[in-house]
């Protein structure tokens, strides 16, 4: 029997490694009660007896062998690194065997029903000998046999047996069997394919309206077809009442709250760097799946290296901001320069500690959660690798900003093609789309080409689920990032034409949207999807790691938004400069 | 000049790997591992897992038997260390016999330990299986499989006595 034999033929059977600890099932007549208490209505049984069924591949002739390698570092282990040394092959003429399969038929078999044992020394209580002795004869995995039962006192064996088997799998293809999701993993493929080409073509339909719209402004201005200032405002055809043109003094005025932007926007960046490169990364195929953790080792190493992005971003979107303030005919770019000296240290600063202070709350609380429930758990974050990822934390994510921020810093202050006349700022006329169907219409599209990506990842992430498909998963970032950066500049110029000179925050919501409808999906996943969670520590786990996600997620969208709505606006006037 | 250095820089690299002490090794899992007759397969454990309550345990929290020796934990990258693996030696172990010549069916099992529960142990157990708590298990990087998964819906937990299936 081979791993392939016993894949699903086209169930929902999830592809699911380990076995049970025991299992709990109505007491049998025949387990006698304990000291006179009360019969059970069920029982607690342990899986006592494993059979390890080992599928085994020919090796072919040439690779390095284990007994060498064992004879040279003087251990038997399995998993040893594998050294190739040169002079293996001429060894004798067997090659070995590969191992591509690992399967367990558990069972839970009675003390009784265990010939041969030796009797209870207590000496030896859960020890195991190295020479593993043998039971008087094989052990009967039947149903409705006599099973370990699990009470305060009594005593169990745990025994094993071993079956080598012969499989016509290939080495390179070992891990089908994990990675497989079942019989109808091409409907899966296909589904991703054909989502991912519809929202595609609806983000090229978004991005011809406004091309067009926007050329038809600029044409309607070359031709000095005046707008009267007070017309339909209330009306938002893109492109009749390019309501943009009346915004020249007012556009790049300095937001509101504009270095705590700049750190929304540094650290997305920061965040857009770690996930493409990981991506890549995956895809290039640096994430199999032998290799445990690979992916997630990758991430948290890039992030601290690439806080100079973060700063430099940070500070460039503060001298933004800012580019727009003073007089026009002053001296270009004064107040930026004068806002980017005195705050990006600040700006840097803040943007190195906003999203890693956030994750080590969120893993602080679980910490805490795990402890509060009763429980010294492996899942939450021990304490050396916590001062481990401050210490890298410190050492390199801070000193990184502030190069990059200095860096940013020295560069000469950006200038925008209007600036702003008048201190007080122009009146809004009510009509322009509220922020909450800014971030509806924002986020539809991106979360639209990424949301079955989502559904796997939080499988793997949450229910151990294998997922190896890194080139779906970069295909379906680049989507979304460019459907987000889209979807923002669209938002933009449609406020901006309804007089809504306020853009910079809104571009920002706009995106980082998708991660609003992430978030409502993670939380649905775990009310009523796949994922049943018990217990407060495990959903106070899953909603803090979530939330820290998802909070990365926004910024990285936000920062997106923000740079495309920006190159938007500064395309849009400075075209329309000529009058 | 940069024609001199990166010549330099190659002689180096050279000189680096024709030292006896370089070795180059495989990242584990990347590259087959051969095994010969009677080399001795040992089998690791990673911890619990459980989908329904998040949080990875021990395999050692539980009463498990324990190899020779005691247990050895098996380094670990940052990324494995984060998801809560704990990857750790076990008792089991077998030596390889080639498929050709199996034993027979019959072959009675080994023996891995005795040990008996205390109320703590008992009382762990019982909510570890409430919890619907998985062993893990590690051979040459491979996590062993339960045989009944691949014919069961793994939504339905709960493992009764009927859904045991017997040896083949």
């Amino acid at each position: 029997m081979t791993t392939s034999e016993l894949l699903p033929d086209g169930g929902r059977g999830e592809v699911t490694t380990g076995f049970p600890v025991g299992f709990k099932a109505p007491a049998a007549s025949h387990d006698a009660p304990a000291h006179g208490h009360s019969h059970p209505a069920s029982e607690y049984y342990i899986n006592n007896h494993l059979t390890f069924r080992v599928l085994l591949h020919r090796a072919e002739a040439g690779l390095p062998r284990q007994p060498s390698l064992a004879a040279a570092a003087g251990v038997g282990d399995a998993s040893v690194l594998n050294v190739p040394t040169p002079h293996d092959h001429e060894k004798d003429e067997d090659p070995g065997w590969l191992v591509v399969g690992f399967e367990v038929e558990p069972c839970s078999v009675a003390r009784e029903a265990l010939g041969g044992l030796p009797p209870y020394d207590a000496s030896s209580d859960r020890e195991a000998a190295s020479d593993a002795p043998r039971l008087s004869h094989a052990v009967r995995c039947a149903p409705g046999g006599a099973h370990a039962r699990i009470a305060a006192g009594e005593t169990l064996a745990f025994t094993y047996s071993f079956r080598f088997e012969a499989s016509p799998i290939p080495w390179n293809q070992r891990w089908d069997a994990y990675l497989n999701a079942g019989g109808d993993s091409e409907v899966h493929w296909f589904s991703i394919f054909n989502s991912m080409l519809l929202v595609l073509a609806l983000g090229a339909l978004i991005a011809l309206i406004l091309a067009r719209a926007v050329r038809r402004d600029l044409l309607t201005l070359e031709l000095g077809a005046g707008l009267e200032a007070g017309g339909d405002a209330n009306s938002r055809t893109v492109g009749e009442d390019a309501g943009w043109k009346l915004l020249r003094s007012d556009a790049f005025r300095a937001p509101e709250a504009a270095d705590w932007l700049a750190v929304g926007a540094g650290s997305g960046a920061q965040v857009l760097c770690v996930t493409f490169a990981t991506a890549v990364l995956g895809a290039l195929g640096f994430a199999s799946p032998a290799s445990r953790g690979a992916l997630l080792t990758t991430a948290l190493l890039l992030y601290p290296l690439s806080a100079g992005a973060a700063g430099y971003v940070a500070v460039r979107a503060l001298a933004w901001a800012h580019a727009g303030a003073g007089p026009p005919g002053g001296p270009p770019g004064a107040a930026a320069a004068a806002a980017v000296a005195a705050g990006w240290r600040t700006a840097a600063l803040r943007t190195a500690s906003l999203l890693p202070g956030f994750a080590a709350a969120s893993a602080t609380a679980v910490n805490i959660a795990v402890r509060f429930s009763g429980g010294e758990a492996s899942g939450a974050v021990p304490f050396s690798l916590f001062s481990a990822l401050f210490a890298l934390w410190f050492l390199v994510s801070l000193p990184l900003a502030l190069i990059g921020g200095y860096t940013a810093s020295r560069q000469p202050p950006p200038s925008p093609p209007c600036r702003c006349c008048s201190a007080i700022a122009r009146h809004v006329p009510p009509g322009a789309p509220s922020l909450a169907w800014t971030a509806l219409a924002g986020g539809a599209l991106p979360f639209g080409a990424a949301f079955v990506e989502l559904h796997f990842a939080l499988g793997a992430l949450w229910q151990q689920r294998a997922y190896y498909a890194p080139g779906f998963a970069l295909l379906a970032l680049l989507l979304a990032a460019a459907l987000a950066a889209e979807s923002a500049a669209v938002l933009t110029y449609a406020a901006l034409n309804a007089e809504e000179h306020r853009w910079w925050w809104r571009a920002f919501v706009a995106g980082g949207a998708p991660a609003l409808y992430a978030a409502a999906y993670v939380t649905m996943y775990a009310a009523v999807g796949p994922l049943n969670l018990t217990g407060f520590a495990a959903v106070a786990m899953y909603s803090l790691y979530s939330a820290t996600v998802l909070a990365a997620a926004f910024c990285a969208g936000g920062a997106l938004g923000l740079a495309a709505s920006l190159a938007l606006v500064n395309y849009l006037f400075a075209q329309s400069k000529g009058d | 000049m940069s024609r001199r250095r990166a010549q330099g820089g190659r002689a180096l690299a050279l000189l680096a790997l024709a030292s006896p002490c370089a070795r180059a090794f495989y990242i584990p899992g990347a590259f087959p591992n051969a095994f010969a007759r009677n080399v001795t397969l040992r089998v690791r454990v990673n911890s619990l897992t459980s989908d329904e309550a998040e949080l990875r345990h021990d395999f050692y929290s539980l009463p498990f038997c324990r190899p020779p020796g005691g247990p050895k934990k098996v380094a670990e990258n940052l990324g494995e260390l984060l998801a809560g693996d704990r990857i750790a030696t076990s008792a089991y172990a077998a030596r390889l016999a080639a498929p050709g010549d199996a034993p027979p069916a019959d072959d009675p099992p080994a023996l891995l330990c005795q040990m008996r529960l205390t109320a703590d142990d008992a009382d762990e157990l019982r909510r570890r299986i409430d919890e619907n708590y998985r062993v893990q298990m590690l051979l040459d990087t491979l996590p062993v499989r339960h045989a009944a998964d691949c014919a069961h819906d793994s939504a339905s937990h709960s493992l009764t006595a009927a859904r045991l299936t017997p040896n083949r």
